[in-house]
């Protein structure tokens, strides 16, 4: 027998950080895009990643990583990888995994010689991105289609998430960041109300979660609106378990309320809104008096001075109403006296406006939309009016509704009503937008130009967004198809879309050869999609498969990292290094991070031998198209990067001293270090060290950059838009429609209310194991711990009440028909008294189809399978919970 | 010597399971077997609309008396300096006295098939070569070298702290001296070293 001694040396187990060498990298498993490291080490003679710890230096995850952060490096092993450019076998139908290697040369010679034999011209392409293209290559997909001619680009996150919901904040408070949007301050708020997020919180978004936990630790209230109990939502101390759809209504309801109760910030609203602008109505509608310049911008609005009892005018665009446009103060009165008139006009304020506006939505109003009850949606308010700081969440992912971008828009009003940005508990603007807004306003007051991808909030989509709206932007005169389909809706006498931003709007129609632009038909023959799995993430799944395998398409190349369902059908496939391999090809700030910061990856482990980065392959295409020189100055105009070095670079990476990432990513570092006072190799070395630096911290800016009570925001005035400037040039420019009413109005769900015993309202939403519609439940840790819990994440909720009724018991496959289309779908039950009785519930996150993806393929329900083509008119935000679903055993 | 013990907060935990994950490529558990060291319950409770979900991460409570180390009859299962209940691959005969014994049920028999699949997985960088019961190690091998256990230094709800529960300043000292945090069937007389608060 050994000693004790022996026995606990034998017994010492190891772990797998030991030894290990920690490599900073961006996470890459759900937007957030939080701070990690990769540990390291040499096994079997290789560099391997064993471990991945949240990056303890991050302001944004704090040093946390969730269950996908976690398990993620196993994505760089999974014996699936791509890793060898493939072609289609002649002969076989796109959809059949039946591929030949290549060389990348054979690959990129091919994708040419079929551009060629299918006589594609640069508008009859269109570029496809996923949420990775977005946050990582806009300034190399951007620059791409304009130097190139292509104007489309389809991007995954739009019409789900970002302009199918963060709009809606954004037309009040003028933000817009890719993807993350603002950081609720959970941490300092008081009373927490959140609306169809369990996404953006418990499902999981680690920087807002590590800040939640605080919340909860702390003791604050936390109200949750959603028709089940989500993870978000059994956190609440009062869950409310809303009407689908109806959110809207107890917005307005909690707004009436607190205008009537003065439960609002008085001075914020005077200070800082255009609640005290003068208005007049003219035929039914509410209009500001101002005055505006050619351009269409604001010069100046009216208030009533409270103090003098005066008329002045403000100016036009500002962050405050403290100070005319003489310079003199002011104190704007919120409303003016009954009779008041100006020039003979009836004239309110804005404020009184909303208050005749919101009469209606009373609590009993609100009770009969909502299914809460009213004395229930009363005492929120009133708990919501009288604690500070309160807070709504601003929510996140959208889609589900016509009506989202209204109710995203409510969210905002009410944060507004509490004064609640960039203060303590409120919604806070990120370090790097702060930066831009900064730039933006010094450029503006010097008369200069901003780069695009330096335009603060809105300004970036409106700009960037509007030039492939124009077909003057273009020398061949065709703007994106979206926009050429919704000017072939108006002349159709149909409302098309207005600002059908990166956009899958009329794409199946140009494929189809229906869409008509001058009279010609405007097709579109070739896609080159980037991290995009549109088989998966768009709606529905026929419709994409029907793009993709039609005859007219003459060309699909899919840059990706495993065999998502949709690379199975491309006729090329370049397979792209992971976020553990690579070296990116630029310097980013820290997503949401209230520190002004930058950050990057660094490759931990060796890239795959054959695999490319993205850079590398756009580079590679823009040679071929022969735009190689106007793509560097195009690079350079979008970021400010300096022309010269960039010539440099590229000209090494052309001469096969370095590759094209290595070339974009020296000139990244330069400019920054430029910036910073730093040499590069100090950038380099210290964010080596760190993974993230920290360039100014939030207590530093808030000091002099703080929005509204220092600087103006990106909407048309300035201020925060209770009343919606940007929606009232789209009443004038497209006539009115309740979706963009600039006041405040409501838009009930298109839902039928007398459904049938099998009928149901249909909801989704996401699992923390697995990002919406993602190949990363392609993972053999995730999917043990997804199917763990098999009736909550892969079920279809259905309440125990009605489930009797119909005979279904837990673990039973029903079938699920959506009312409205007619698809259909199977799925297990998981009976719950979770869940509403009038309404079901799946998750978007599994049913992957393609074999190759071993773990996920087969397990679980697409949402894509069940959900139509409809799309709401502002954005074409897809309608993703806009019917009623029969379920039968 | 610190006395080292876990608090889990379950008023912040939202079932997310980072620690699940974490623990599984720290430790290298068979979670191909759906066999892990901590997991997280997922309580539903109540009818509609009054209806409670809770989340509980269970992990082993490293008891002051364990009763798993009393029954091991090879002494496999013994107190590591920390005070950590360890068990010895080596010794250890696989005859799962201990997983009667433990009443929490914290410990799983790491099988011929998992240590092959853990080979064909990790290649020569697997932990665990040989059959065994096996069990949280309170992540001993980082708990040594200064860091928290990997399921506490991932935790976005910051749930789960780890210290030295002598400590008063220490943060699960304070929350166990104050009364807060009680550990779990403290009738059964183990006295665990984790602690939750409800």
């Amino acid at each position: 027998m050994s000693s004790l001694k022996e026995r606990k040396v034998a017994a010492r187990q190891t772990t797998s950080s030991r030894d290990v060498e920690w490599v900073p990298s961006i996470c890459n498993f759900c937007s957030t895009v939080c701070n990690v490291r990769v540990g390291v080490k040499t096994i079997d003679g290789k560099k391997t990643a064993v471990k991945i710890e949240g990056n303890p230096n991050s302001p944004l995850n704090r040093g946390k990583t969730c269950a996908r952060g976690q398990a993620g490096l196993r994505q760089t092993y999974d014996a699936q990888r791509l890793t060898i450019p493939l072609i289609r076998v002649s002969g076989s139908k796109r959809g059949e995994w039946n591929f030949r290697p290549a060389s990348w040369e054979e690959a990129y010679g091919y994708v040419m010689s079929k551009l060629e034999e299918h006589q594609v011209r640069p508008w009859e392409m269109s570029m496809v991105g996923g949420w990775t293209s977005c946050v990582f290559y806009m300034p190399l997909a951007l620059s791409f289609v304009f130097s190139t001619g292509i104007p489309n680009i389809v991007a995954s996150p739009m019409q789900q998430c970002v302009a199918a919901g963060h709009f809606g904040n954004d037309l009040v408070t003028g933000n817009f960041n890719f993807h993350d949007e603002v950081l609720a301050d959970f941490e300092n708020a008081k009373y927490i109300l959140l609306s169809m997020t369990n996404s953006g919180v418990a499902a999981a978004s680690t920087s807002r979660l590590v800040r939640f936990a605080e919340a909860k630790k702390r003791g604050a209230k936390v109200v949750v609106l959603d028709p089940r109990l989500s993870e978000t939502a059994a956190k609440a101390d009062e869950w409310l378990p809303i009407k689908p759809g109806t959110d809207g209504a107890f917005f307005l309801a909690l707004i009436h309320i607190m205008l009537r109760k003065d439960l609002y910030d008085e001075e914020f609203l005077i200070k800082h809104t255009n609640m005290p602008f003068l208005a007049l109505e003219n035929q039914g509608m509410v209009v500001p008096l101002m005055e505006s310049d050619e351009q269409g911008f604001p010069t100046s609005f009216r208030v009533l001075d409270r103090i003098s009892g005066e008329v002045r005018q403000l100016p036009g665009y500002s962050n405050t109403n403290a100070v005319d446009k003489e310079g003199k103060n002011l104190v704007p009165a919120l409303e003016v006296p009954p009779g008041f008139t100006l020039d003979g006009h009836k004239v309110k304020t804005i404020f009184q406006y909303m208050l005749e506006q919101t009469a209606k939505f009373t609590p009993a109003w609100a009770e009969q939309e909502t299914g809460l009850p009213a004395a229930t949606i009363e005492r929120i308010a009133l708990e919501f009016g009288q604690t500070r700081p309160a807070l709504v969440d601003p929510g996140w992912h959208g889609a589900r509704y016509e009506n989202i971008l209204n109710t995203r828009r409510l969210q905002a009003v009410l944060q507004a009503l509490v004064g609640g940005f960039d203060t303590p508990g409120g919604w806070l603007m990120s370090g790097e937008y702060h930066e831009k807004l900064l730039a933006f306003l010094k450029a503006k007051q010097e008369g200069k130009e901003v780069p695009v991808l330096s335009l603060p909030g809105l300004q970036f989509p409106l700009t960037a967004a509007g030039k492939f709206f124009n077909p003057a932007e273009w020398s061949h005169g065709h703007p994106s198809f979206a926009m050429a389909k919704s000017m072939a809706d108006k002349a159709e006498g149909k409302p098309g879309v207005i600002f059908p931003a990166f956009s899958d709007y009329g794409l199946e129609e140009a494929v189809e050869g229906k869409l008509m632009f001058n009279g010609e038909p405007y097709r579109i023959k070739a896609l080159l999609m980037n991290a995009a799995n549109p088989v998966r993430h768009f709606y529905p799944d026929t419709r994409w498969k029907n793009i993709l395998t039609h005859p007219n398409m003459g060309l699909v190349v899919a840059i990706d990292i495993v065999p998502s369902d949709t690379a199975a059908y491309a006729d090329v496939i370049l397979p792209n290094q992971n976020y553990i391999e690579r070296d990116e090809p630029f310097l980013y700030g820290a997503g949401p991070a209230t520190d002004l910061a930058l950050t990057t990856r660094f490759s931990a482990v060796e890239p795959q031998p054959q695999t490319k980065g993205t850079a590398d392959i756009l580079f590679e295409f823009a040679i071929g198209f022969g735009a190689l020189d106007k793509f560097m100055e195009t690079i350079s105009a979008f970021s400010g990067y300096d022309l010269a070095e960039i010539k440099e670079e590229v000209g090494k990476a052309t001469n096969g001293e370095q590759t094209f990432t290595q070339a974009i990513r020296s000139v990244s570092f330069k400019h920054h270090a430029r910036n910073l006072g730093l040499t590069p190799d100090q950038l380099e070395k210290t964010l080596r060290e760190k993974g993230v630096l920290v360039v100014e911290a939030k207590e530093k800016l808030m000091e002099h950059a703080a929005i509204c009570r220092q600087l103006p925001v990106p909407t048309p005035s300035g201020r925060i838009e209770i009343y919606s400037l940007l929606l009232a040039g789209f009443v004038r420019q497209e006539g009115y429609r309740i979706n963009w009413d600039p006041g405040l109005v409501y838009m009930p769900p298109a839902l039928n209310q007398e459904k049938k015993p099998d009928e149901f309202f249909f909801t989704y939403g996401k699992t923390p194991t697995v990002s919406y519609a993602s190949t990363n439940s392609n993972n053999p840790i995730l999917m043990a711990l997804s199917k763990a819990k098999e009736d909550e994440f892969m079920g279809l909720w259905i309440h125990p009440q009605r489930a009797s009724l119909l005979n279904i018991m837990t673990g039973d496959t029903v079938t699920v028909e959506n009312c409205l289309s007619g698809q259909k779908v199977q799925i297990n039950a998981f009976v719950t008294e979770m869940i509403r009785p009038d309404t079901v519930f799946m998750s978007s996150s599994f049913g992957t189809e393609n074999p190759l993806l071993k773990y996920s393929s087969g397990v679980g329900t697409a949402l894509n399978r069940l959900v139509p083509y409809q799309v709401e008119p502002i954005v074409s935000a897809f309608k993703t919970q806009e019917f009623t679903v029969r379920v039968t055993k | 010597m610190s006395r080292y013990g876990m608090v889990i907060d379950l008023r912040s935990c939202v079932g997310c399971q980072a620690c699940s994950a974490a623990c599984a490529l720290e430790n290298q558990t068979p979670y191909w077997s759906d066999k892990w060291r901590t997991k997280v319950m997922d309580i539903q409770k109540g009818e509609y609309p009054s209806t409670g979900r809770y989340f509980v991460p269970t992990i082993c409570m490293h008891c002051e008396e364990p009763a798993c180390m009393t029954v091991c009859p090879s002494k496999a299962t013994f107190k590591s300096d920390e005070g950590f209940v360890l068990v010895n691959y080596d010794t250890c005969l696989g005859c799962k006295a201990c997983m009667a014994a433990c009443p929490y049920g914290a410990r799983y028999v790491y099988d011929k098939k998992d240590v092959a699949q853990e080979k064909e997985v990790y290649g020569e960088a697997s932990q665990h070569k040989k059959v065994h019961v096996d069990k949280c190690t309170f992540c001993q091998d980082r708990v040594t070298r200064g860091l928290e256990p990997a399921c506490v230094s991932t935790c976005p709800t910051l749930s789960r702290q780890f210290g030295d529960l002598d400590d008063p300043t220490s943060t699960v000292g304070k929350a166990v001296s104050s009364g807060l945090a009680k550990p779990l069937r403290p009738d059964l007389g183990t006295k665990p070293r984790v602690y939750y608060i409800y």
